[in-house]
């Protein structure tokens, strides 16, 4: 059993401390004795190499306009085609922010002009202009009804059913009616503010605007993405005292 | 001077004057908000002007420490120098110190009469004040994340900057117009080259070796850097570097940072770390301070000056993190956002006792001082925090 992370663009996407989530997804797994691989991937990474088919688990984090800029020419000409195939044939992944809107169709600006996304999952952003002020604070969201009914979270020693963290992006995002969000959220903006919904889930694609990171405040979540990756196995419980301890904080903030 | 100057002046003293003896604040922000709100033009109308020169000093890391080295090395050389050393670095916080600045007496009336201004100002406001009043030298120290929710992305603090100053030193002549840079900050360079094009602005660059550094009780990169810009400013008027030297051998620390405090029979020293790069370069000083009976104390605040988000912690490379808090065998962990550190530090291999994880500063002081293990506190506390600290400690948290 071996834990391979493909980490996209670590230098150019790393916003709100979101390389953190790699983090600790590692030590979750190396502390229970699985062997773990992290594996960046950049714009200069050739991707042919076959290490990259080993990958189980995706992530990709959330950038700045100009991160977001360097790594979209690389990502939509040679990153595509591997995310359309490891995506849809069930490969877990985890996009926050700014790469969970590349999944989509497109991404509207305020100036009306539109920069095409991955095309993988058929939703879209848009970015409404100064107009509209921007989706920042704390966020409560109930986990999608599918995701709490899962055998492989269900056997997972959860603190709450809840995911909490911190959101702040100008664009929102719009599902369409086929897709199921990742939460329901209870504080918060979420996707766009008016469908209370948060985030992206389809078969074992992650997608969400909560930073935090999000791994750090939830770490039920860190372990389901985990126990996804390697098949479900029954995870040996941690000792998360703590971390239980902050979520609940968080909860009742 | 206009008489609505003299009426603001009298304004910001009255209003300092009641807040310093009703102790409901430093004084130091809110007369400079009153008179901002009756003469929202103030900044505008000259009426605030220097014999020698006004400096400008801004960046995400070291404005309050490099504006007292200045302040001081032209204090030294007998220079009457007005400035903010209170840290209120907003456009309310530099009209307040001007407006105290001005003096009144019998015979000469009301008088504004110095060599230099020196101010440091927020990464934030600086364009804005830029568009009011300008300055004969702009400092700029550093560009860095800090404070996501409030700045944004470095690279927009940048942008912001690079407008201002080119629409506002337009309008100056051509040969009083310097900005001195970080020349091993890359977006300053990439700022700087751009500004160098205009012909209307001279870009003076510092470094960051430690020459001038090691003349001092200062420590760090980060002030081998501050130090630099201070002595480019000064030789801009004619300081040599021999003077120089002389004056800076017995600089002393901003507070809070740097800071030795003694409380009951205990040293507290004080970094101030407010975002990732400070608290980076906190690490490297503090590796210094191992031995057995120091304990280090963590203290993350999410008050306003301080940014909501706190998930700039993991921006703190991991390895340098668990290597040095590995080298103290006790630490604390305290703030509103006490959970998120410890978790942070868990996620490094750093398990905190949950008896030292405490959100109530007192209480963790307290404890340290009666902890008869501990000798010697270092203290890494991000702004508020260290404000709260330096209030306990000390009674006062700014002046």
């Amino acid at each position: 059993m071996k834990l391979t992370i493909g980490y996209f663009y670590p230098k150019d996407l790393n916003l709100y401390g979101d390389n953190g989530n790699v983090e600790i997804l590692e030590y979750r797994a190396r502390k229970r004795g699985i062997a773990t691989e992290v594996i960046e991937l950049a714009t200069s990474t050739d991707f042919l190499s076959s290490s990259s088919t080993n990958i189980n688990l995706v992530f990709m984090g959330g950038g700045p306009d100009s991160g977001q800029k360097a790594v979209y020419q690389d990502l939509i000409s040679n990153k595509k085609r591997f995310f359309q195939t490891y995506l849809n044939t069930g490969g877990v992944g985890l996009f926050i922010c700014g790469a969970y809107q590349l999944l989509g169709n497109y991404y509207k600006s305020a100036d009306g002009s539109i920069l095409e996304g991955l095309g993988i999952f058929d939703f879209y952003t848009e970015h409404f202009g100064n107009h509209k002020p921007r989706c920042i604070g704390n966020v409560k969201c109930n986990l999608a009804p599918q995701l709490v009914a899962d055998p492989c979270m269900k056997q997972l020693p959860r603190p709450s059913n809840y995911l909490v963290g911190f959101e702040n992006h100008g664009g929102r995002t719009y599902l369409s009616s086929g897709l199921s969000p990742l939460a329901l959220v209870a504080t918060g903006s979420g996707n766009n503010g008016d469908d209370k919904t948060e985030g992206l889930h389809v078969k074992n694609t992650f997608g969400t605007y909560l930073h935090g990171p999000i791994l750090a405040k939830n770490p039920h979540f860190a372990d389901f993405l985990l126990a996804k990756a390697l098949d479900c196995p029954l995870l040996p419980p941690l000792d998360d005292t703590l971390v239980n301890q902050a979520h609940h904080a968080w909860l009742n903030m | 001077m206009t008489i609505k100057i003299k009426l603001c002046a009298l304004l910001a003293k009255l209003t300092h004057y009641l807040l310093k003896i009703t102790r409901l604040g430093n004084g130091y922000t809110l007369p400079g908000k009153l008179c901002l709100y009756f003469y929202p033009s103030l900044l505008s109308t000259d009426s605030f002007s220097f014999s020698k020169g006004l400096i400008f000093i801004s960046g995400t890391n070291g404005k309050t420490t490099t504006t007292k080295l200045l302040t001081d090395v032209l204090r030294s050389h007998s220079y009457s120098v007005i400035t903010n050393m209170s840290g209120s670095n907003l456009e309310r916080g530099l009209v307040t110190s001007l407006l105290l600045g001005v003096r009144f007496s019998l015979t000469k009336g009301f008088t504004f009469k110095y060599d230099f201004g020196v101010f440091e100002l927020d990464e934030l406001v600086l364009g804005r004040v830029l568009a009011r009043m300008l300055p004969d030298v702009l400092c700029l120290l550093n560009i860095s994340r800090d404070q996501l929710d409030r700045y944004g992305e470095p690279d927009l603090i940048l942008t912001n900057w690079a407008s201002a100053i080119t629409t506002g030193f337009q309008t100056k002549p051509q040969n009083h117009q310097t900005v001195i840079y970080d020349q091993t900050d890359d977006l300053l360079v990439t700022l700087c080259n751009t500004l160098s094009l205009s012909d209307m602005v001279t870009c003076v660059p510092f470094d960051a070796t430690t020459t001038f550094l090691q003349l001092t009780k200062l420590k760090g990169t980060f002030n081998a850097k501050n130090i630099n810009c201070v002595q480019k400013v000064a030789a801009k008027y004619g300081i040599t570097k021999a003077q120089f030297e002389l004056s800076i051998k017995n600089v002393t620390h901003a507070y809070g940072r740097g800071e030795l405090i003694k409380y009951k029979g205990k040293s507290f020293l004080l970094h101030l770390a407010k975002n990732p790069a400070s608290f980076e370069h906190n690490l490297d000083l503090i590796k210094d301070d191992m031995a057995p009976e120091t304990a280090v104390v963590l203290i993350l605040n999410n008050n306003i000056p301080d940014g909501k988000d706190v998930s700039w912690i993991y921006d703190i490379p991991q390895v340098k993190l668990a290597y040095t808090l590995h080298g103290f065998q006790t630490i604390y962990v305290s703030g509103t956002r006490c959970l998120d550190m410890a978790v942070r530090l868990h996620y490094c291999g750093i398990d905190v006792p949950p008896e030292h994880i405490n959100p109530h500063l007192k209480s963790t002081l307290t404890a340290i001082v009666a902890n008869p293990l501990v000798k010697r506190a270092v203290v890494l506390p991000n702004y508020s925090a260290m404000l709260a600290c330096r209030k306990l400690l000390l009674g006062k948290s700014i002046l």
